[in-house]
């Protein structure tokens, strides 16, 4: 029955023509229901993504989602292999320049602390990748000539570029310099959320127009094979052949035209680093960017929209934290050192006897701290506990604020064993959190609120 | 860390002997230590963020004395990407050993050995700190784009030992990890001999040292 009451007050909010911030985020904060796609959308008003005026939704997303998809056009259609860009994406191309003002209106929203290392941002980065040739541009130069008129650079220029140029400006460059920072998300897109199937799953709502970016960072090993059989047994005995072992079978290709969720997940987290130069991918924030992905995913309504929508809550809430992921900011008053020793010093506050134990045993802030907080408890605990975590978290006017009651409420939770270990099996606690009741931590966090100054 | 040989006694005369591995991202640092400390592959786990630790008892039988000794190992984990170098250097100064290790199918990750050395010898207790360097991956034959010559040659030019193992078999993981909890221990026994020579017989601190030997 209480159930019942609870999703009557989240409906009276969510359907009212103006939705009441406050009082959405004290509802969210106590847990958002699992049923009716709630949370997807609850999530999408916290973050401020959507508006709190219901009448301009439907415009707004609408401009939003095509304002994404125009990325995927420019940078990894354009930017990609394909020498063949959609007559789609050309029409795009022509509304550039209102697309870029819109941009550097949006891009300055965003940015709540504008941060000096992102201000030649998102539309200045754009100009210098007008082309959407980015590759085999010879290849293009003969099926797309129109494109090659429109760019900036020359087409005698477009001409001589090759792959061994080593100029700065040589479109190849920037290539490989992608595919680096592609190899890093490859890497850990395909092995985020191990314990569950869903992101090794296939898409229902594919962008089958796209080049598969994973291809691009593929090593295709070179098959080599003796060219007479006679002389093949001498070459193995010396090789040691005998010994060899076949190689595991590589991951079913999917077929042409569909993909999995870690493929869209790729595509995000690299149009992401592209727009924002200045952070580019860190790991770590493919943790970040998964459950986001994962409640709109699973949504029952609007999940073919979940990867537009996706990319604007991830790039809304990295605008929170995204100090905690450039290095040079490690130390400055909004970056992983100073929050961690803000949460040292809430814990000595707290619970001076397990701050104090802690200290004496030489375990630092950082063997734990460091994950919890930069990954907003990610990686801690599974997918549906994180959720509801960030139920808290997303609903929290000040996010650095409750990641630190967060934190101290789980030490604080485990002050028994911790009070008794040692140093090994304290790290080892604190590294692998016990499976326990998030909601308890919360709790304890909401009572710590009283009484804390972080 | 070494001058204070007899402090790090601990749990029955055991050693502490602390490692790090290091290396660029995805080479199976994880694996490889997971492999060492609960002998099976796990093929699950998501990129490290920021730094981990394993742990491991053994007794370790001195390849020069002779001598057993039982060693409480230390493992510590870190992540490979450069964001996560300065959190991690500042583990570098309490290890003794170091796994260095590379993927044998990613050139990248070979190539880059040569920076992690001079992280290594910038932060680390000394200049000539132990290490080991551990070629991966070596039961993924058909994808090695490193050759084991070039590896001993590159090993042989960083004056390190070099060793092939595989954390999906299993294949000399043990073997990566003792070899360098040999090379700390002789170090550790030689600082602790000198030690007592130094200061004679008479004023000998170190009972609990000779005592080690739990034959």
């Amino acid at each position: 029955m209480a159930y019942k009451v609870r999703l009557a007050e989240f409906d009276s909010i969510l359907q009212a023509e103006k939705i009441d911030l406050s009082k959405l985020q004290e509802l969210c904060f106590a847990g958002i229901p699992d049923d009716g796609g709630r949370r997807a959308l609850c999530w999408r008003l916290l973050l401020h993504y959507l508006p709190l005026d219901r009448s301009c939704w439907l415009q707004y997303l609408a401009d939003k989602r095509k304002q994404y998809h125009s990325f995927v056009d420019d940078i990894v259609v354009g930017g990609g292999m394909n020498s063949s860009t959609s007559s789609s994406s050309e029409a795009l191309h022509n509304s550039r320049p209102s697309d870029i003002g819109e941009l550097e209106t949006s891009s300055g929203s965003i940015s709540r602390h504008n941060n000096s290392f992102d201000t030649p941002s998102i539309g200045t980065d754009i100009n210098t990748n007008k082309t959407p040739s980015s590759l085999p541009v010879h290849k293009r130069s003969f099926s797309n000539t129109s494109s090659i008129t429109n760019s900036s650079s020359s087409s005698n220029s477009l001409c001589s570029d090759h792959p061994l140029n080593l100029s700065p400006d040589s479109q190849w460059v920037s290539f490989f310099k992608d595919n680096e920072v592609l190899g890093q998300i490859d890497k850990d897109v395909k092995r985020l959320c191990p314990d569950m199937c869903f992101f090794q799953r296939v898409t229902p709502h594919p962008r089958a127009d796209t080049p598969r970016l994973c291809t691009r960072v593929t090593h295709t090993p070179l098959h080599s094979a003796p060219l007479h059989d006679k002389l093949s047994s001498s070459y193995s005995r010396q090789r040691g052949s005998g010994t060899r072992k076949s190689p595991s079978p590589p991951p079913e290709p999917l077929p042409p035209g569909t993909e999995a969720h870690w493929e869209v997940l790729e595509r995000l987290l690299f149009i992401y680093a592209k727009l924002n130069p200045g952070q580019g991918y860190v790991q770590g924030m493919n943790e970040i960017i998964g459950p986001l992905y994962y409640v709109l995913a699973t949504a029952p309504s609007d999940a073919e929209h979940a990867e537009a929508d996706t990319f604007w809550l991830f790039t809304s809430l990295m605008a929170d934290v995204r100090d905690l992921f450039i290095r040079t900011l490690d130390e400055s008053e909004s970056g992983i050192g100073r929050l961690m020793t803000r949460l040292m010093s809430c814990l000595k506050d707290e619970d001076a006897a397990t701050s104090s134990q802690l200290t004496c045993q030489g375990i630092k802030e950082q063997y734990f701290a460091f994950r919890w907080l930069s990954l907003l408890f990610s990686q801690e605990f599974p997918l549906p506990d994180v959720i509801r975590m960030w139920d808290s978290v997303l609903a929290s006017p000040d996010r650095h604020r409750c990641l630190l009651l967060l934190a101290t409420a789980m030490i604080v939770l485990q002050r028994e064993k911790l009070l008794s270990g040692d140093f090994a099996s304290n790290v080892k606690l604190l590294q692998n959190y016990p499976p326990c009741d998030v909601g308890a931590i919360i709790s304890k966090a909401v009572e710590l609120s009283d009484r804390l100054v972080t | 860390m070494i001058t204070s040989a007899h402090e790090q006694l601990r749990h029955d005369h055991d050693y502490l002997v602390k490692f790090l591995a290091l290396g660029n991202s995805g080479v199976g640092k994880t694996s490889l230590l997971y492999q060492f400390t609960e002998g099976c592959f796990n093929s699950q786990f998501t990129s490290t963020v920021g730094i981990d630790f394993k742990e491991k008892r053994l007794v370790h039988r001195c390849s020069v004395t002779g001598r057993e000794q039982g060693v409480h190992l230390q493992l510590w984990d870190t992540a490979g990407q450069e964001k996560f170098r300065s959190l991690t250097t500042a583990f570098y100064r309490n290890t003794m050993g170091f796994i260095l290790v590379f993927d044998l199918t990613n050139e990248q990750s070979f190539l880059d050995i040569r920076s992690w050395m001079e992280q290594l010898r910038t932060h680390a207790y000394c200049e000539s700190p132990d290490i080991i360097l551990v070629g991966n991956k070596v039961d993924l034959t058909e994808q090695h784009v490193v050759s084991e010559a070039r590896a001993r040659d590159a090993a042989f030019k960083l004056g390190v030992p070099y060793m092939e193992a595989s954390a999906a078999t299993g294949f000399n993981v043990t073997a990566c990890v003792l070899a360098l909890v040999d090379a700390v221990l002789l170090r550790m026994n030689r600082v602790v001999d000198d030690t007592r020579l130094t200061l004679g017989k008479t004023v000998s601190p170190d009972d609990e040292v000779t005592s080690v030997c739990v034959c």
